[in-house]
C-alpha cells in the first residue's frame, strides 16, 4: 500500500519512541539498584539522586566499614552479611526441593489426566483447576495450626510441605495440556509392543516432554523463589529459616544506627541477577509456559 | 487373560502368602479404624466434654471431618480388599498392590521429613540444645515401610500367579494407573488445601488463640467472630447548615505524621554555639580539632589542662601536657611528660575544665561524612534537640494546620534535613463524637469508617472492626485501578510490540524482568525510589521533568500511599498482561487483517471489529487471574506501607500473627474466600470464560 515517506517516517521514529519507553519503563528500576549498590551510602543520601556513581564503590557488596565513634572496624556488604547468606541457602533449597515435588508429582498427575481415561477424570481435572483460583491467604490459619500441630511451624519443613499449593496445581494444568498435544500413536504403538500404561509414561512419554518440564520447573522454581506470605508467617519465630524475601525485607546493614539504602540495593541486585540471567536464556520458553494457561494454542 | 492362566502349579507356600496378605489388610483395617476411636476416647477434649453439643464440636474442632471420613474409608477398603484377595480377585490385588506401594512411599517420606527437620533445626546448634529425633515414630514408619515394602514385592511377583479371579482389561487397568498416579496429587491436595480449608471454617467458629503461655480452653462462639468482624451501622449526621447550604459537621483534631525536607544554612544556627549547646567533644571530626589545635593557642592549652586533670583524676600526678593531635573524634594524643600516649576523651567540651571556648570558631564542620553527621546527631541528644527546634522554627506549616512537633528523621545532606511533621489536622471527616453522642451506648463497640452523602443527607458508616471494612476497602480500589490500568497499558505494550522489527525477542525478555524479580525486592526496590526529598529518584525526575515543584512523601501522605502501592503492582504485572495479550494476538490469522485492509477498514475499526473481539478470551482469563491476585494481594503492602494501610490479606496475616487470634484470623479467611468465590462467579459467568 502506498504511503507518504514523510508519514511514514513519522510513524517510525513514534513507534521506536514507544519502545524505548516501554524498555525505560520496564528497566528502569533495575538499572537504578544496580547503580545505587555502586554508590557510597552519603551519595546514596545527597539530594538530588545521582544517575551515574560520582565513585564506583564495592563495599556495598564486600568491605570495611570504620565505626567513627567507636573506633573499630566492622564487615559491611551484603555478601558479609550472614543472615542474607543464609536466606540464599534458605531459599535455594526450598525452592529446588519444592520444583523437584511439583515436577514428579505434577507429571504423575499430568499424564494420568491427558492420557488415561478413568472414572473421576473430569472431577480431578475442575479441583486442579479450582486450586489454581485458591486463596492462599484464606487456608493461611488453618495451615498455620496444622504446622503447629505437626511441630513444623518456624521451620524450612513447613515451607516445603506448603508450598506445592501453588506450584503443583500449575504444574499439572501446563503438563496436561502438553500430554494433551502429544500423539496418541506413541501410545498405541508402545500398546502394540506389550509395555503397560507405566512403562508407556516413563520410557516414552516422559523423555517427549522434557522441555515442558524445564518450563513448568523454571516457573515453579521463580514462584517458590518469590513467595512471601508463607515465608514471613511461618519463619517469623525463627530467623534462621527466612528465606531470600523475608531476609531482602527485613534488612538492616552492617552499620549500627542508620538505615541503609545502598547495602539493601546490593542484595537486590544479587537476588535479582540469576532470575534475570534465567529469563534471558529461557525467554521463550518462560513465555510459552505462561501463556499455555491463558491461550489455547 | 490368557496370559494370567499360568501353567504353572500355584505352590502351598505362595498359598499360605496370599492368605496371610490378606488377612494382613484386613487386620490394617480393622487397625486404623480401632486405633483412631481409641485416640478419640482418648481425648481429653472428648471424654471430658459436658454436653453432647460440646462433644460434637470439640471432636469438629480437633478432627474435622476429612480426617474420620479417610480413615473410615481406607478401613473400609482395606477390608474389602482383604475379603477380595481371599477369593483371589486379580484387579482387588493391583489395588492392593499400589495401595501398600504409596503407604510405603509416604512412610519412608515421612521419615525424611522429620530427619530433615530435626537436621536443619539443629544446624548451627549448640550440641547439648539439639533437638533429638523421635525414635519410636522413625522405628514405627520404618517397620511399616518394611512390612509394606515386602508385600508390595511379593504381589509384584506372584500377583498373576495366585490371584486368577475376573478379567483384566485395558478399562480396568488404565483405572488402576491413573489413580495411582493421581494419589500423591490427591495428599497434597488434602493435606495442604482441603484440610487447612476445613480447620479454617471451623476455626472460625471458635475463640481459640494462640496468645499467652497458657493454653486457653477453647469455646465455641457460634457466628460471633463474623457478627465482629462484619457488624456495621449506618447513622445519619445532624449537621449545622452553613450559608451555601452544605453541611458542616463536628470538627475534631486528628494527629497526622508527615515527612518532608528542610533546607537550613547550617552555619547561621546559633543554637551550634559550643556554649548553648553543650558540645561533645566527639561532636567534633578529627580534622576540625587538629584545626583547632593548630590555629587556636587557647583552645590548645585548654585542651591540655583539661586532659591533666582527667589523668590526675585517675591518681597520677603529671607535669606537663601537650595535645599533640587529634586521632579521631574523641581520642587525642597527647605527650604526657614527654612520652607519647592516646587518651580517649569522656566529657564534653564544655565540661572540660579550663578550656575556654569563647574566642574558638566552632563552625560547622565541613569535613564530616554524611553517615558521621547522622551518627553523630543520633548520638548527642543535646545537639538533636537543638537542631529540631530551629527547624520547627524555621519550618514554615500551612496555613490550614496546626503543627504540633517537628522531628528531624535524619540529613539528607549537609544543609538539609529530612523532617517528620507531627501535625494536628483538622478533619472535616472525623464525626466520631458526633454520631456517639448521637446513638449514646449501642455505639460502643462500633467506630467509623467513612461518611458519604445520599439524596442530601450525611449518612456515616461505621462498623465492629473498622479497621476491616479500610482495610477491604483498600483492597477493591486498589484492584479495580490497578487492574484497568494494566490491562489498558499492556494493550498498548502488547499491539507495539507485536509488529516485526529488529530486536523483538530482547525487548520480550526485557518485559519479562519485573515480572521474574521477586514482588518484595521490586518493592524494597521502589520504596527507595519513593523516598521523601530529592533522595528518592521518582521526585528528582519528577521535578527535573516540571511534573511536580517540590518533592513529595510519596508514602508518608496519606493522599498518594495508595497510588504509590498501585504504581508499583503496575509496574510489576503490566509487561505480564502484555505477554499474555502478545501471545492472543499471535493467534489472530494475519489474512483477516488483510481482507479488512481490502476492505478499506480503517486502523481502529479493525482493532475495535477485529482485534478485540478476537483476544475475548485472552483478556478474560488475564482478568479472572489478575483480579484475583490482586484482591489477595500482600506483599506490595506488607513491605511498602505495613500497618500504615492495610489490604485484607495483610490484615488477616496481622491478626494471626501479631494478635494470635486464630479464631477470628480464621473468620477473615473465611470471608475473604467467600469474596473471591463471588468474584470468580461473576467473572466467569460475564465474560463467558471456558474453564476447560
Amino acid at each position: 500500500m502506498y504511503q507518504n515517506p514523510v508519514i511514514r517516517s513519522i510513524r517510525q521514529i513514534l513507534f521506536w519512541l514507544l519502545i524505548i519507553l516501554i524498555l525505560i519503563f520496564t528497566l528502569f528500576p533495575f538499572y537504578w539498584a544496580v547503580v545505587g549498590s555502586f554508590k557510597s551510602e552519603a551519595e546514596i543520601k545527597t539530594p538530588p539522586a545521582s544517575y551515574i556513581p560520582n565513585e564506583i564503590v564495592f563495599n556495598n557488596y564486600w568491605g570495611e566499614f570504620l565505626d567513627p565513634v567507636v573506633n573499630i572496624v566492622t564487615e559491611r556488604g551484603a555478601l558479609r552479611n550472614e543472615s542474607f547468606l543464609r536466606g540464599l541457602f534458605n531459599s535455594a533449597m526450598v525452592s529446588s526441593i519444592t520444583v523437584l515435588i511439583s515436577l514428579v508429582v505434577g507429571s504423575f498427575a499430568a499424564y494420568a489426566i491427558g492420557r488415561l481415561h478413568f472414572r473421576g477424570r473430569t472431577i480431578m481435572l475442575y479441583l486442579i483447576l479450582s486450586m489454581t483460583m485458591f486463596p492462599l491467604i484464606s487456608i493461611l490459619s488453618g495451615l498455620f495450626t496444622i504446622m503447629t500441630d505437626l511441630g513444623l511451624f518456624g521451620s524450612l519443613s513447613a515451607l516445603i510441605i506448603t508450598y506445592p499449593i501453588f506450584t503443583l496445581p500449575f504444574t499439572v494444568w501446563v503438563l496436561v495440556s502438553f500430554f494433551k498435544g502429544l500423539p496418541g500413536e506413541l501410545e498405541q504403538a508402545a500398546l502394540v509392543d506389550g509395555a503397560t500404561p507405566l512403562q508407556t509414561f516413563y520410557m516414552i512419554l516422559l523423555p517427549l516432554t522434557a522441555p515442558a518440564l524445564v518450563t513448568t520447573g523454571l516457573l515453579a522454581f521463580i514462584g517458590a523463589w518469590n513467595e512471601y506470605l508463607l515465608a514471613v508467617t511461618f519463619t517469623v519465630i525463627n530467623s534462621n529459616a527466612y528465606t531470600v524475601p523475608v531476609a531482602i525485607a527485613r534488612f538492616t546493614g552492617s552499620i549500627p544506627r542508620e538505615e541503609p539504602i545502598a547495602e539493601p540495593l546490593a542484595a537486590t541486585v544479587i537476588v535479582t541477577l540469576p532470575l534475570v540471567l534465567l529469563v534471558l536464556i529461557f525467554q521463550r520458553r518462560i513465555i510459552q509456559g505462561l501463556t499455555a494457561g491463558a491461550v489455547k494454542g | 487373560m490368557a496370559e494370567n492362566m499360568s501353567p504353572h502349579q500355584v505352590t502351598s507356600q505362595q498359598k499360605t502368602i496370599a492368605t496371610v496378605i490378606s488377612l494382613l489388610f484386613a487386620v490394617f483395617g480393622i487397625g486404623i479404624v480401632v486405633l483412631f476411636i481409641w485416640s478419640v476416647l482418648n481425648d481429653p477434649d472428648i471424654s471430658q466434654a459436658v454436653s453432647t453439643n460440646r462433644l460434637i464440636l470439640n471432636f469438629l474442632d480437633n478432627y474435622g471431618i476429612i480426617i474420620p471420613l479417610t480413615v473410615f474409608g481406607l478401613g473400609i477398603t482395606f477390608i474389602n480388599y482383604s475379603q477380595r484377595l481371599l477369593s483371589g480377585d486379580f484387579i482387588a490385588s493391583g489395588w492392593a498392590q499400589s495401595t501398600v506401594f504409596w503407604v510405603m512411599v509416604f512412610s519412608i517420606l515421612g521419615i525424611a521429613v522429620h530427619a530433615f527437620q530435626v537436621g536443619t533445626a539443629n544446624i548451627g546448634v549448640e550440641l547439648e540444645d539439639q533437638i533429638p529425633f523421635n525414635t519410636n515414630l522413625i522405628l514405627g514408619l520404618a517397620v511399616l515401610s518394611i512390612v509394606c515394602g515386602s508385600v508390595w514385592r511379593w504381589l509384584d511377583q506372584n500377583r498373576k500367579l495366585v490371584f486368577t479371579v475376573g478379567e483384566d482389561t485395558i478399562v480396568t487397568r488404565q483405572n488402576l494407573v491413573a489413580w495411582n498416579l493421581l494419589i500423591p496429587t490427591v495428599v497434597v491436595m488434602v493435606l495442604v488445601a482441603a484440610r487447612p480449608l476445613e480447620r479454617t471454617f471451623v476455626g472460625s467458629l471458635t475463640d481459640r488463640t494462640f496468645a499467652g503461655a497458657v493454653t486457653k480452653e477453647v469455646n465455641f462462639v457460634g457466628l460471633q467472630n463474623y457478627t465482629r468482624l462484619l457488624g456495621f451501622r449506618i447513622d445519619t449526621i445532624d449537621c449545622v447548615r452553613n450559608e451555601d447550604n452544605s453541611c458542616s459537621t463536628q470538627v475534631i483534631e486528628n494527629t497526622v505524621e508527615e515527612n518532608s525536607e528542610i533546607t537550613v544554612d547550617l552555619n547561621s544556627i546559633p543554637q551550634l554555639e559550643p556554649a548553648t549547646l553543650d558540645v561533645g567533644i566527639d561532636f567534633l571530626t578529627p580534622s576540625t580539632l587538629n584545626r583547632l589545635i593548630a590555629e587556636n593557642d587557647s583552645f590548645k592549652n585548654g585542651l591540655a589542662t583539661a586532659v591533666k586533670t582527667i589523668i590526675e583524676e585517675g591518681g597520677t600526678t603529671v607535669n606537663e601536657v601537650e595535645v599533640v593531635e587529634a586521632v579521631s573524634g574523641n581520642i587525642l594524643s597527647v605527650r604526657v611528660d614527654g612520652t607519647s600516649q592516646e587518651i580517649a576523651m569522656t566529657k564534653r567540651l564544655t565540661e572540660l575544665e579550663g578550656l575556654d571556648l569563647s574566642g574558638v570558631d566552632l563552625n560547622y564542620p565541613t569535613d564530616v561524612t554524611l553517615e558521621g553527621l547522622n551518627t553523630y546527631r543520633i548520638r548527642s541528644r543535646v545537639i538533636r534537640d537543638a537542631l529540631d527546634t530551629l527547624v520547627a522554627e524555621q519550618y514554615n506549616p500551612d496555613e490550614d494546620a496546626t503543627i504540633d512537633d517537628v522531628k528531624i528523621s535524619g540529613f539528607s545532606s549537609f544543609d538539609s534535613f529530612a523532617i517528620t511533621i507531627t501535625r494536628i489536622e483538622t478533619a472535616e471527616e472525623s464525626v466520631y463524637e458526633n454520631v456517639r453522642d448521637k446513638v449514646g451506648e449501642a455505639y460502643r463497640n462500633y467506630a467509623q469508617v467513612t461518611t458519604f452523602d445520599f439524596f442530601g443527607t450525611r449518612y456515616v458508616l461505621s462498623a465492629r472492626d473498622a479497621e476491616f471494612y479500610v482495610a477491604v476497602g483498600n483492597t477493591l480500589f486498589f484492584a479495580v485501578i490497578t487492574v484497568t490500568a494494566e490491562l489498558i497499558l499492556g494493550m498498548i505494550i502488547a499491539l507495539t510490540v507485536n509488529s516485526k522489527f529488529p530486536g523483538r525477542g530482547l525487548v520480550r525478555a526485557a518485559m519479562l524482568i519485573p515480572w521474574a524479580i521477586p514482588t518484595v525486592v521490586s518493592a524494597k526496590l521502589w520504596s527507595y525510589m519513593l523516598l521523601d526529598s530529592r533522595i528518592g529518584v521518582m521526585n528528582d525526575m519528577l521535578i527535573r521533568l516540571g511534573v511536580i515543584e517540590k518533592s513529595l512523601s510519596w508514602l508518608a501522605s496519606v493522599d498518594t500511599r495508595i497510588w504509590s502501592l498501585i504504581f508499583v503492582d503496575v509496574w510489576k504485572t503490566t509487561p505480564f498482561m502484555a505477554l499474555l495479550i502478545l501471545a492472543g494476538l499471535q493467534t489472530i490469522p494475519s489474512d483477516i487483517y488483510e481482507a479488512a485492509d481490502v476492505d478499506g477498514a480503517g486502523v481502529i475499526r479493525q482493532f475495535f471489529r477485529i482485534t478485540l473481539p478476537l483476544l475475548r478470551p485472552t483478556i478474560a482469563v488475564a482478568l479472572v487471574f489478575r483480579t484475583l491476585d490482586a484482591i489477595r494481594a500482600f506483599d506490595v503492602f506488607d513491605v511498602l506501607v505495613g500497618k500504615q494501610l492495610q489490604s485484607m490479606a495483610t490484615y488477616n496475616q496481622f491478626v494471626l500473627v501479631e494478635t494470635q487470634e486464630f479464631g477470628y484470623a480464621s473468620a477473615i479467611g473465611v470471608t475473604m474466600f467467600l469474596i473471591i468465590l463471588v468474584f470468580t462467579i461473576i467473572y466467569v459467568r460475564a465474560l463467558g470464560v471456558d474453564v476447560e
